[in-house]
């Protein structure tokens, strides 16, 4: 358990640090913090399976939508959603229940997908959970009875503060780490290093992606219901390309086959955000003075995102798990060693004919 | 029977615009194993050639946007894909997306994020009538001009040499070498064609919506894709019939769906995608093929 114990606490770290800023940059940290959570969710799924999937901010407006609905007060909804269903109308819960419950029903809609996924390959699946995508987006802006259709939900009562992010980021790292040490996760990285050696072995590769997929799915949702939580509303077109491209950067550039990869992806990508993102509005600490323009920041990144896949495709971590020096001489070869250096794959594929 | 008439007419076209988006991207999977998401900067870089290019003649323009998408196609391969190129079917995915939003981001800064509004010819805003049938003459030219290019296509893939060299790379890449195929030759004319179709893409696209974004062409990739995962990734006809039936059932959808459920139209076609991929997975064409080892 040493390599979440150090991310969480080194996640913990760089947050509490950040947060000693000025409010503009708290606001900055939570949402690097949920920003996270999002990519923990992938990374269960992705760096686990090996399938790249583009959909699953189709999850997080599920969340967020759902986790929205259920905290708004029932006065307010009598004026916004006027014309919804009489126990949604009704019923308010907790925060903490309305993420809860913002997870499970992505986690819901994802065992329903992970049935006509898991009958194509991975390839071919990654690209049809594009269609989860554009499907929640277009049932967001027209459901006018539940989503508020193109005006959103909003007047959300906030609730998403430091410590609920920060705890969310924990029990994130926590259950990922232990799903992908766990008989399910290992069997599952078998089926990524070779998927016919895994088969033959008895794992059954679709039942272990649909397993992952809904994980990841129910990580998804919490993080998308924070994120509804956080900024007090949500509109339909916030979960779509541009932030699952910047999700999928954060996973990439740090290493899509590790847990330390996904985590310092989320950290690094965030940090280098907020620079661009003041650079954008015309300077970097008042040192450099740059021409503002709209949509730099995704040019760096998007040439960034290219430029580690030419030189470094495996990431900053290059799909390994942090190391600790002590462990590493109390067990001899390193306690924490990498799942993804398992060289069975290897071995199958040279037994090939 | 004349509203009948109306429906498949309005079926057919966005049958036709679908199949073009596939084939685009069929195009470069089957050589390179490259889900080229970036065919919407070429689609885009289209739609703001014939924006830039407003004021001379039609003909004029449709070269210059022709030339543009290609020249963009074949540097996009230089510069992004050369050097990825055989790396595993996921990286060359993600390189891709990372490409298309550099691309759209790139033309937000340039061109700023508001619609660039063009027209690209009067005539195809008016119609033909036959009593109650009407028939927009933007239709009549998308379909003969689809048809025109898979007719071309499909003849310089089975009649000239390079197209058989691609037929041949599609096939097995590493067999067609030995046999003397150029790889970097192969791949370009695969993008070049990429670019060809995505020029048309954008012409239908620009003149039906009559203003380009950053965006443009994003949201018709992604049916392309769909589409094409549909057909059966790795054939080009496939890609075909997977567009022209997505394009079709869409169609048909919005025009038989209830009222209030009209908006959902596109949740309910990719509902009956997820069914269609349970009963067969490998598409509407392609062969199912067992796990070779």
């Amino acid at each position: 358990m040493s390599v979440p114990l150090v991310l969480v606490l080194g996640v913990g770290a760089v947050a509490l640090v950040a947060a000693q800023g000025p409010t503009s940059l708290q606001r900055t940290v939570v949402v690097a913090l949920i920003n996270l959570v999002l990519v923990i969710g992938l990374y269960v799924f992705v760096g686990n399976s090996g399938v790249y999937s583009f959909g699953h901010l189709g999850f997080a407006a599920i969340g967020a939508y759902a986790a929205g609905v259920l905290v708004m007060p029932a006065a307010r909804k009598a004026q916004l959603l006027a014309d919804a269903p009489e126990p949604i109308r009704t019923l308010t819960v907790a925060p903490t229940v309305a993420v809860l419950a913002g997870g499970l029903l992505a986690a819901v809609v994802a065992v329903v997908l992970a049935v006509p996924l898991s009958r194509i390959d991975g390839l071919s699946a990654g690209l049809a959970t594009v269609s989860l995508l554009i499907s929640v987006s277009v049932v967001a802006a027209n459901w006018d009875s539940i989503t508020r259709g193109r005006k959103g939900l909003s007047a959300i009562p906030s609730s998403t503060t430091l410590p609920t992010a920060l705890a969310w980021a924990a029990v994130a790292i926590v259950a990922a780490w232990c799903y992908q040490r766990s008989s399910f996760g290992k069997r599952l990285r078998a089926s990524k290093d070779d998927p016919v050696a895994a088969a033959s072995a008895g794992i059954s590769v679709p039942l272990q992606r649909g397993i992952a997929f809904v994980i990841s799915a129910f990580f998804t949702g919490v993080g998308g219901a924070l994120f509804a939580l956080f900024l007090g509303s949500v509109t339909p077109d916030v979960f779509y390309l541009n932030y699952t491209f910047l999700i999928l950067t954060m996973l990439v550039i740090g290493g899509a086959d590790s847990l330390t990869g996904a985590v310092l992806g989320a950290t690094v990508v965030s940090v280098l955000s907020e620079i661009l993102r003041r650079a954008e509005a015309g300077d970097v600490l008042g040192l450099i003075q740059v021409d503002p323009r709209p949509g730099m920041q995704n040019v760096v990144l998007g040439l960034l995102l290219v430029v580690m896949l030419l030189r470094r495709p495996s990431g900053i971590t290059g799909g390994r798990e942090i190391r600790l020096p002590w462990a590493h001489r109390r067990h001899g070869v390193g306690v924490a060693s990498p799942p993804a250096d398992v060289t069975s794959g290897d071995a199958a594929g040279a037994a090939r004919p | 029977m004349s509203p009948l008439i109306q429906y498949s007419i309005d079926a057919l076209n966005l049958g036709c615009l679908y199949a073009l988006y596939a084939l685009g991207v069929a195009m470069v999977f089957g050589i390179l194993r490259l889900v080229n998401f970036a065919h919407s900067s070429l689609i885009m870089i289209g739609g703001y050639a014939l924006v830039l290019t407003a004021g001379l003649p039609l003909a004029l323009r449709v070269v210059i946007t022709v030339v543009a998408c290609v020249a963009a196609a074949v540097l996009l391969e230089l510069v992004a894909f050369r050097a990825v190129r055989g790396a595993n079917p996921a990286t060359l995915l993600v390189t891709s997306f990372a490409v298309t939003i550099a691309m759209s981001s790139l033309a937000e800064a340039v061109f700023g994020a508001l619609p660039a509004a063009a027209d690209v010819h009067p005539a195809l805003r008016e119609s033909y009538s036959f009593g109650t049938v009407y028939v927009p003459k933007l239709n009549i030219a998308t379909v003969v001009v689809t048809a025109l290019l898979v007719g071309g296509l499909s003849l310089f893939l089975t009649r000239t040499t390079l197209g058989l060299q691609m037929r041949a790379a599609a096939a097995d890449f590493t067999t067609a070498r030995l046999m003397g195929v150029r790889t970097d030759r192969v791949i370009s004319m695969a993008f070049a064609v990429s670019g060809v179709l995505a020029a048309a893409a954008a012409l239908f696209l620009l003149a039906a919506s009559g203003s380009v974004t950053p965006g443009f062409g994003v949201d018709a990739v992604l049916f392309g894709l769909i589409a094409a995962v549909v057909g059966g990734l790795s054939s080009l006809r496939g890609a075909a019939i997977g567009g022209l039936v997505l394009g079709v059932s869409g169609q048909l959808l919005q025009s038989f769906l209830p009222v209030e459920v009209k908006p959902f139209r596109d949740a309910i076609l990719f509902a009956a995608v997820a069914a269609l991929l349970v009963l067969r997975p490998q598409g509407l064409v392609a062969k199912a093929e067992g796990v070779r080892i």
